[in-house]
Order: structure tokens, then sequence, then C-alpha cells
């Protein structure tokens, strides 16, 4: 090779002698060292690119495109044109055109945060120390129109909503205590009390218009309702009824008398008078209606009184006795003689015995009566 | 209404000479009530107890009446 470490050196002895001959074998030699250097790649020391190809030639000179240098490119060329000035930043504003713009060290410190919770610490927003976080109930305060005088409320869950809230109402509720809340209530001692009794009272007799009797004492209280003797009374009777007959809507008969009262309430009772009694020993009533008394006349010998005279004198009368003794074929009749009495207001009846052979009146353990008209 | 004093009983002579008794019925009536009304008009009677009245009435057609005692009033 011509070339050792890329510096061309002679041959050894193609250098002519003076005064001697030149040979040819030195001679060519270099010639032929000439041509071969000459067609070979000139290396970089010795001003070229020590390759045959472009490639190889940028590859030698440092020139690999993508390895050495940037391959051409329009948006580099764009910025490559550009004329920056300190705290400058490029940004595009079309293809492959850029631009320059201020950016402030401030800027940058926001764009060297490594993610968003270092951005929200930079711009001074960390989420519950700088801003609130994202909240339903926030959200929906946050969409109320307030005005001045109102409170917020809950209408639901995260649901709010205004209400008045008067200067009046603020000075109770900045109140401390129950005791500073009466006071600004103008309320008394009575406001505690769990009931009110006479020594808590100490007004005059409240009036009726208010609820109470106006009156100090059982009298005047009663005056005071407009109430009568009669709400004195633990019953109502005869004696204190001073009424007319309480009609029958009322719950009364409307009458004053027995057959009054019967005819307003449609009784038609035809039954008059009735009466049982025992007619031996003590003579005495079992029972009876309208009726006063009997007349014990003699043995089997009654009369029977009413307590209501009938209307008139034309009334039946139906009467049954009991024998005394069980003796057989004996009839009992009650019965009245022609002259015995019957008016309207008593009758008279006998009752006596007839046996085959015997009769005469007689004592009964049980006569009945009855009047019916 | 009134009770009647059903314990007592109310005594006249009656027209045949004989006697009458007068029991009163339990009727809201005073016995002089009774009296005055059931009484015969214009006889005498007198109101006695009811055991005062003989209960053996074995002879009750013999009972008789002295009219002198009857003075507690005359049948209206």
């Amino acid at each position: 090779m011509p070339r050792t470490g890329g510096v061309f050196s002679l041959l050894s002895g193609s250098k002519g002698t003076p005064n001697t001959t030149i040979q040819s074998a030195p001679y060519n030699a270099q010639l032929d060292d000439f041509a071969a250097d000459a067609n070979a790649a000139r290396p970089v020391t010795a001003g070229g690119t020590g390759a045959t190809t472009a490639s190889g030639a940028r590859t030698n000179l440092g020139l690999a495109i993508g390895t050495d240098v940037q391959a051409q490119d329009a948006l580099l060329q764009s910025i490559a044109g550009l004329t920056t000035v300190a705290d400058r930043m490029i940004y595009t504003t079309g293809v492959d055109t850029a631009a320059v713009t201020t950016i402030t060290s401030y800027g940058r410190s926001l764009i060297d945060d490594l993610d968003a919770a270092a951005a929200r610490t930079t711009l001074g927003l960390v989420i519950g120390t700088n801003v609130q976080a994202q909240d339903a109930g926030l959200q929906s305060i946050a969409g109320l129109t307030t005005a001045a005088n109102q409170l917020i409320y809950t209408t639901a869950l995260d649901t709010y909503a205004t209400s008045s809230l008067t200067a009046f109402a603020r000075t109770i509720l900045d109140d401390n205590d129950a005791a500073t809340v009466r006071a600004t209530l103008g309320l008394g001692s009575l406001s505690t009390q769990s009931t009110i009794n006479n020594s808590d009272w100490s007004g005059t007799a409240l009036a009726v218009a208010n609820g109470g009797t106006g009156g100090t004492t059982q009298a005047t209280a009663r005056t005071g309702l407009g109430l009568g003797t009669l709400s004195t009374l633990n019953s109502v009777n005869n004696g204190n009824w001073s009424g007319a007959a309480l009609a029958v809507a009322n719950g009364g008969t409307g009458g004053t008398t027995a057959a009054a009262a019967k005819t307003n309430l449609g009784i038609t009772d035809d039954i008059q008078a009735w009466v049982n009694f025992n007619g031996t020993g003590t003579v005495a009533i079992r029972a009876s209606r309208n009726v006063s008394s009997i007349t014990d006349n003699g043995v089997g010998d009654y009369t029977v009184n009413f307590a209501s005279a009938m209307s008139d004198t034309n009334y039946a009368v139906f009467a049954w006795a009991r024998y005394a003794n069980s003796t057989s074929n004996t009839l009992l009749g009650p019965f009245a003689w022609t002259s015995d009495t019957k008016t309207t207001s008593a009758v008279r009846m006998r009752v006596q015995y007839s046996d085959p052979g015997s009769t005469g009146a007689q004592d009964s353990p049980e006569v009945n009566l009855m009047v019916v008209r | 209404m009134t009770e009647t004093d059903l314990s007592k009983r109310i005594v006249f002579q009656n027209d045949d000479g004989g006697v009458s008794i007068i029991i009163p019925a339990d009727c809201g009536l005073q016995i002089e009530e009774i009296a005055a009304k059931d009484v015969p008009t214009g006889k005498p009677y007198a109101i006695l107890d009811a055991s005062d009245i003989p209960a053996d009435r074995s002879e009750r057609e013999g009972w008789t009446v002295n009219e002198a005692n009857l003075t507690d009033g005359v049948g209206e």
C-alpha cells in the first residue's frame, strides 16, 4: 500500500541518485504505486472522504444522517429560521411552521411538573387545602340564587333551598342558651312552667270570652257561664222540672198524662189496668198497673180501685182466681152481683166456689183481674 | 214518683156493717191520697199498720170496727 495511516510515502529506492542512471524497476514500481493511490479513495486526512460511496463518505466525515446530522425537515427548517431571545418558547402556527412566544420562569415551573398532583400544587389548587373537593351538596348550594336575609336549608339529600332569615330571627340564633332565647322573646318565668296552678295565677278572673268563667266563685262562675240553678243539681226529677212536657223528638213523651203520652208515642194499649193479689191471710198486692188499691170487703169480696179513672164504664173486666184447695169437682168463679160496683174509678168482684151440693164465697191465694177498653 | 207506703192499711165500715180493708198498690200515691180517693165518699176511715189486721180470716165475716176509732179521715 502506498499510504500508512493515510500518509503517502515514496517507495524505498524510488528516488534517483545524482549522476546515476534511473533504473526502470524502481521507477515503474513508484508509478504503479502512484496509480494505485490515485485510484484509491483519498483518506480524510488527505482531504478526501476515505470512501467510494456517498453514504460511506458521510459516515467517514461524521455526517451520517440520523446519527450525526438531522435529516432535512421543514419544521426544523422553520425553527432554524426563528429569531430567539431569552425566555421564549417555540410553538407551531401551522403545518411545519413554528413561531416563538414568551415563557416566564413561572410558566416553566408549571410545565416541569411530573403529574397532575404536582401541577395542582404549583397552581395553588391542592384539593382540600386550597380548593373544595367536588360535592353534590355544595353544587346545590352553588346553584342557589341568594338575596339579603336568607338562610340555606336542606330539602332532601344534597339538595338545598333558601328561606327568609329576618334580623329578629338572627337575634335568636346568636343566643347562647335557652335563658337568653327566652329573654330575646320577652318570655317571663311562666314560660318554663310545665303546668299552671292556682299559685301561678295572679291575674283577674279569666273572662268567658277568653275561655274562662269570668268569676272567682262557683256562683259567679255559673253566672258568667249563664248557668241556672239546674246546673247544681245531681239529678232532674219531678220536683225540679218546670218545663213543658218533653217532646217525643227530644226523647220525651210530649204528654203530661199517661193517656197523652201513649197517644204521642203511638201506643194503643187497650189494657187499662190489671192486678195480681193474694186474697188469703194478710191480703197483699203482688203486682199491678193503674191500680191504687184493692178493698177487701170480706171473704172472696174485693173492689179494685183504679189509680187513673176509666173514660167510661164500658170497659171489659177479665178475672181469674186460683182455688185455695185441691178438691176435685170444685168450680171457682170470679163474678159480680148485679148490684156490685162498676164505675170509672173502681170495679167490685167476688170469688165463689161451687162443689156438688154446696157453694159459697172463698178467699183465693191468687186473684187476677184485667180491665180492657 | 212518690213511693206508696205498702205497710199500711185503711179500714172503714162498709154499708153491710162489716169491715172493709183497703190494701194499697205501689201506685205513687201517698196512703192518705189513696184513702181519700178509694174510701167511699163520706165514710170515716183509719190508717193502720198491716200487722194490725188479723191474718186469720176464718172469721172474716164476723169482723167489726168501732166507728169511733175511724178518725184519720173521711172518704171524698
